[in-house]
């Protein structure tokens, strides 16, 4: 009981960033926005694009598919892409792994 | 005396606290007596002294005397604004200077009206808990940064002077210090407000913070401004302050929630009010009404961008609408274009074409109004979308734009070459009606020919005839055979015939091979005869020698004669067809060649007839009876019936050629017709074409003024109209002539009907381009000189003129426009971050409106998810969620039906029933979601 209560509370706090597109936007899932000392603070940042949501592969995923997946998780692990240059790669995207822990 | 003294000095003189005593008792027994009297005075010495009131700081100063009028306004104003705080926790107090002693109910005022917690008070009734409790009260005021020159002792022995003092610095500070218009002060702040509020009141002026409200006009103004439904202003008059002053005070009480702070019975007999209890009265107002202005302004603000939300909607609904609305007539239509097949008659080929030309001149227009209507549609919707930061819209499947372009595409692949098939196959039609009749017709006259010569070529006459007879029917047979010669084009014709509409398809093919066969048949069977008769005869005329000559001239003329009527009269029947006026030309020359023979055959006619004369005369001569000519069985009536024939066919075909040579000059003239307009019509458009390219590239002077240039240039086009019309009932004419060829222009309707339509598409969305460029200077707020710097900049980068540049023209164009970017790694890196951002979708290009959109993001950030979460905050009265009644009361009830549609239910642990979730709702409006 104790264990759930916990949960249920961590469940409604956020995760202090604010989330755009989705394919029924034609728009990949994308930070719009990410709330100072937040979980998300220093970890991602506007204009990441989120590549797998705990594993899932996001590309034909909905805004709402995604905002439930997001708002159901208890540890967040996101795939973002970030645009970084590799001149030697000629690649303009880098894929990184944040895990962004719950509050305590 | 002192009591005059002070009252007319005003309130900067400082006096002894004892004398200030003995004036409040004087004041108490003379001030009846005295009001008059003193009233007159102050009314003179105002009059002279009326700017002495701006005197700064000093009159707040708590040594100052109080006329004693103003005292007692003071301490009306200043026990009722007390108590409008106080009665929010439940209490009140009756009289300022006795109620306060305690320290108890001043704590509590500065509890609610700060909003903060005061320490503990302390218990007891002893003189030093009430200085303790006072002390602490104070102390919370001078720790708001407020000097105070009250001791507690004061308080506590119930000095109105000094308990007096300490509210209006309390008031001073919480009421009015927060007022501040353009940086100024707080006092003057609230005359600025005052002033504003009332400047379209006649009979109005607030200059100041007594006498200027002393009529009531003043208050009664401030209402109105903010609430007309509550008094009409313009029955009230200067002359009656009493009634004003009461009406203002009795609405506030009863609608603004404004306890009554003042006594019009006061106001009107001082002559210069207490400023303070004024001041503090209209504080009151300024709350109230300020209040009400940034729920307004809130409130307003949700108005618009649910009112954008609405309209777009709409949009989308009316663009699923049109979209399915086209795909649905497109492919209606579609297989009716596709389908190559006809009932094989001229008739039925004849409505095909009609209903075809129905379809282009009727049908089609609209819908490709409509499609263009669809696409610019399309286009405003998404840059109204990208301008308010929503999200792009994205059609149901099967109706995206593509696909709607792809449809048209489709159609018109399917109609192109219909109208050139349905023309070729009318042709083949005609010239097979042609052909079959022309079939007939010699089968006829050879058939006409041909019947009965078997029985005579089979008869054994001549094995009983004398050899004259015998020599004659040698003879008759010669002349059959160079007859059946003449006779061999004609079945050669006939079989060619036939040939040719065996290839044409003729429909009843049938019954042509049918006879065709039987004629070429009979025609074999024919001249196995004549060999073997001629045989039989020849060796018959071996026997018989004697042969007579009488007729003989007149049988070798009479048979090729005859022959050559026939052929004539055949020729002079024969039917044509053709199609130019050349050809006519010809026939005619060749019917004119033919008619001078004439002469020449009139001679042989009167020679045949003159042997036939001189043999009649040679028998009458020697008394004879004429017998028949062995030679020939042509008689001389039936030459005669034949030339006479052939002369009256002779105007008959020259009456015919001259009306089919009036058509051909008719159909000349609809050519040229048809030509001239189209030579005209067809640069005209081209001209129009380059015009519209060349706007299309530049803009010279406002956009204004080249949407205007644009909308005069779409109404010439749309004034044009008539000449297309004009040139489309020439094209009927012409196709109802069946002329098909016309050397006299390169243009054809065709080609116009494209020309014309696409340049009316090209019109209409570069108006609607120039339309949503507006729209956008709007929107965004920047200038046209702005506007018309980025498209130059555009325009001089877009080398492919496609109106959209790839990522290395995007940069020098940005470069151009003053943006730094490094020609290093991290200006890579910068660049591709703004590359991610101006075409997101990653097509590779930069589309003028992305690029107007990226220059002027830093304007547009008014109508966002920020804003709009900052409305509703208002709204509810900083709650994180809004009820119902609230929505209902703030929002006009369409919007607030709106909303509460789609909010969802608020789920926070400080939730109230009815409470909905408005923060989740306004960054859904955006597409978007705070995790």
């Amino acid at each position: 009981m104790k264990a759930r209560n916990a949960a249920s509370t961590l469940l409604q706090q956020s995760w202090g960033f604010r989330l755009t597109g989705g394919v029924d936007f034609r728009f990949g899932l994308a930070v719009k926005k990410v709330t100072p000392n937040s979980p998300s603070h220093n970890k991602i940042y506007p204009g990441d694009g989120l590549a797998f949501i705990d594993g899932h592969d996001t590309s034909t995923m909905s805004h709402s598919e995604a905002e439930e997946f997001i708002r159901n998780s208890l540890r967040l692990q996101l795939v973002v892409r970030r645009i970084q240059l590799d001149a030697k790669l000629n690649e303009f995207t880098k894929k990184d792994i944040f895990e962004l822990g719950a509050y305590n | 005396m002192e009591t005059s003294n002070s009252t007319q000095n005003g309130y900067s003189i400082k006096q002894q606290p004892q004398q200030q005593q003995q004036y409040q008792q004087q004041h108490q027994q003379q001030h009846q007596q005295q009001y008059q009297q003193q009233q007159q005075q102050q009314q003179q010495q105002y009059n002279s002294n009326s700017d002495d009131y701006m005197l700064p700081e000093e009159e707040w100063e708590r040594e100052a005397v109080l006329d004693p009028a103003w005292e007692r306004q003071q301490r009306k104003t200043f026990t009722a604004w007390c108590n409008s705080h106080l009665r929010k926790v439940g209490t009140s107090i009756e009289s300022i200077d006795e109620d306060f002693q305690n320290g108890l109910k001043l704590m509590l005022l500065l509890e609610v009206i700060s909003n903060e917690q005061v320490v503990k008070p302390d218990r007891g009734r002893m003189r030093f808990h009430k200085i303790a409790n006072v002390n602490k009260a104070l102390d919370f005021i001078m720790s708001k940064g407020v000097k105070l020159m009250v001791g507690a002792e004061e308080i506590v022995d119930g000095n109105l002077k000094m308990t007096l003092g300490m509210i209006w610095t309390i008031i001073l500070r919480f009421a009015i210090q927060d007022i501040s218009v353009e940086e100024m002060s707080a006092k003057e702040g609230l005359l600025l407000w005052c002033q504003r509020k009332t400047a379209p009141y006649k009979n109005v002026n607030v200059q100041n913070f007594h006498t200027s409200f002393k009529d009531g006009l003043a208050f009664c103004a401030l209402i109105h401004r903010h609430r007309p439904d509550l008094l009409d202003y313009n029955k009230l008059s200067k002359d009656d302050p009493l009634t004003n002053l009461n009406l203002a005070f009795d609405i506030a009480e009863k609608f603004l929630d404004i306890p009554k702070m003042l006594d019009a019975e006061d106001m009107v007999n001082t002559v210069r009010p207490d400023e303070k209890s004024v001041m503090t009265y209209v504080s009151a107002y300024y709350h109230a009404f300020a209040g009400v202005y940034k729920a307004e302004q809130a409130a307003s603000r949700i108005c618009k961008v649910l009112g954008i939300n609405q309209e777009n909607e709409q949009m989308m609904e009316e663009y699923e609408r049109l979209a399915s609305d086209l795909l649905e007539w497109i492919k209606q239509k579609k297989p009716w274009l596709e389908d190559r097949i006809t009932d094989n008659t001229l008739d039925g080929t004849q409505m095909k074409l009609g209903e075809f030309r129905d379809y282009c001149s009727k049908q089609k227009p609209p819908k490709l109004y409509q499609k263009a209507k669809l696409e610019t549609d399309f286009n405003t919707l998404q840059t109204r979308l990208r301008l308010s930061n929503r999200p792009p819209f994205l059609p149901s499947d099967g109706k995206l734009l593509s696909n709607i372009t792809d449809a048209w595409k489709g159609l018109e692949l399917a109609e192109k070459g219909f109208e050139d098939w349905l023309l070729r196959e009318l042709r083949r039609l005609e010239r097979l009606d042609h052909l079959a009749k022309k079939f007939q017709h010699k089968c006829n006259i050879h058939e006409g020919w041909s019947d009965g010569k078997t029985g005579l070529l089979t008869s054994s006459d001549f094995k009983k005839c004398t050899l004259s007879d015998l020599k004659a029917l040698l003879r008759k047979h010669l002349a059959f055979e160079s007859d059946i010669g003449s006779n061999q084009d004609r079945v050669e014709s006939i079989a060619a015939i036939a040939q040719e509409l065996n290839v044409l398809g003729y429909d009843n093919i049938a019954a042509v091979n049918q006879r065709c066969q039987k004629i070429c048949n009979e025609w074999d069977e024919l001249g196995d005869l004549t060999q073997k008769r001629r045989i039989a005869l020849e060796d018959a005329e071996r026997v018989l020698e004697r042969i007579d000559t009488l007729f003989l001239d007149y049988a070798k003329k009479a048979a090729p004669y005859v022959n050559w009527l026939d052929g004539a009269r055949e020729d002079l029947v024969d039917m044509f067809f053709i199609h130019t006026l050349d050809e006519i030309r010809g026939l005619i020359d060749a019917h004119n060649q033919f008619k001078a023979t004439l002469g020449e055959a009139d001679g042989e006619y009167k020679n045949i007839v003159r042997l036939l004369d001189s043999a009649r005369q040679t028998c009458e001569d020697n008394g004879l009876e004429l017998s028949p000519n062995p030679y020939s069985n042509i008689k001389p009536e039936e030459i005669t019936s034949k030339w006479n024939e052939v002369q009256s066919l002779v105007p008959q075909r020259d009456q015919d050629l001259q009306v089919e040579y009036l058509k051909q000059q008719q159909n000349e003239r609809l050519r040229i017709q048809f030509a001239q307009k189209s030579n005209i019509v067809g640069p005209w458009i081209e001209r129009q074409h380059e015009l519209l390219q060349q706007l299309t590239i530049q803009v010279h002077g406002t956009l204004d003024q080249h949407q205007k240039k644009l909308e005069t240039m779409e109404m010439n086009v749309s004034q044009y109209r008539p000449h297309i019309e004009e040139l489309e009932k020439y094209n009927q004419e012409i196709q109802e002539q069946m002329i098909f060829e016309n050397r006299h222009t390169p243009y054809t309707m065709e080609t116009i009907r494209v020309a014309w339509e696409q340049l009316n598409t090209q019109l209409t969305r570069q108006i609607n381009e120039i339309k949503n460029q507006i729209y956008t200077i709007e929107k965004k707020g920047i200038s046209e000189e702005q506007m018309n710097e980025f498209r130059g900049a555009f325009a001089h980068f877009d080398r492919s003129r496609q109106r959209r540049l790839d990522p290395k023209e995007f940069r020098s164009c940005l470069i151009a426009c003053g943006y730094n970017i490094r020609e290093d790694k991290q200006g890579d890196v910068d660049f591709q971050r703004i590359m991610h951002n101006v075409d997101p979708s990653q097509t590779g290009f930069v589309t003028f409106e992305s690029f107007v959109d990226f220059m002027t993001r830093e304007c547009s950030e008014e109508d966002n998810v920020d804003h709009l979460v900052l409305a509703f905050k208002t709204l509810a009265g900083d709650k994180p969620y809004i009820t119902a009644e609230l929505l209902k009361h703030e929002l006009p009830a369409a919007q607030a039906e709106y909303c509460m549609q789609r909010m969802k239910a608020y789920q926070g642990n400080d939730s109230v029933p009815g409470a909905y979730d408005y923060k989740t709702f306004a960054t859904a409006l955006y597409g978007e979601s705070d995790l």
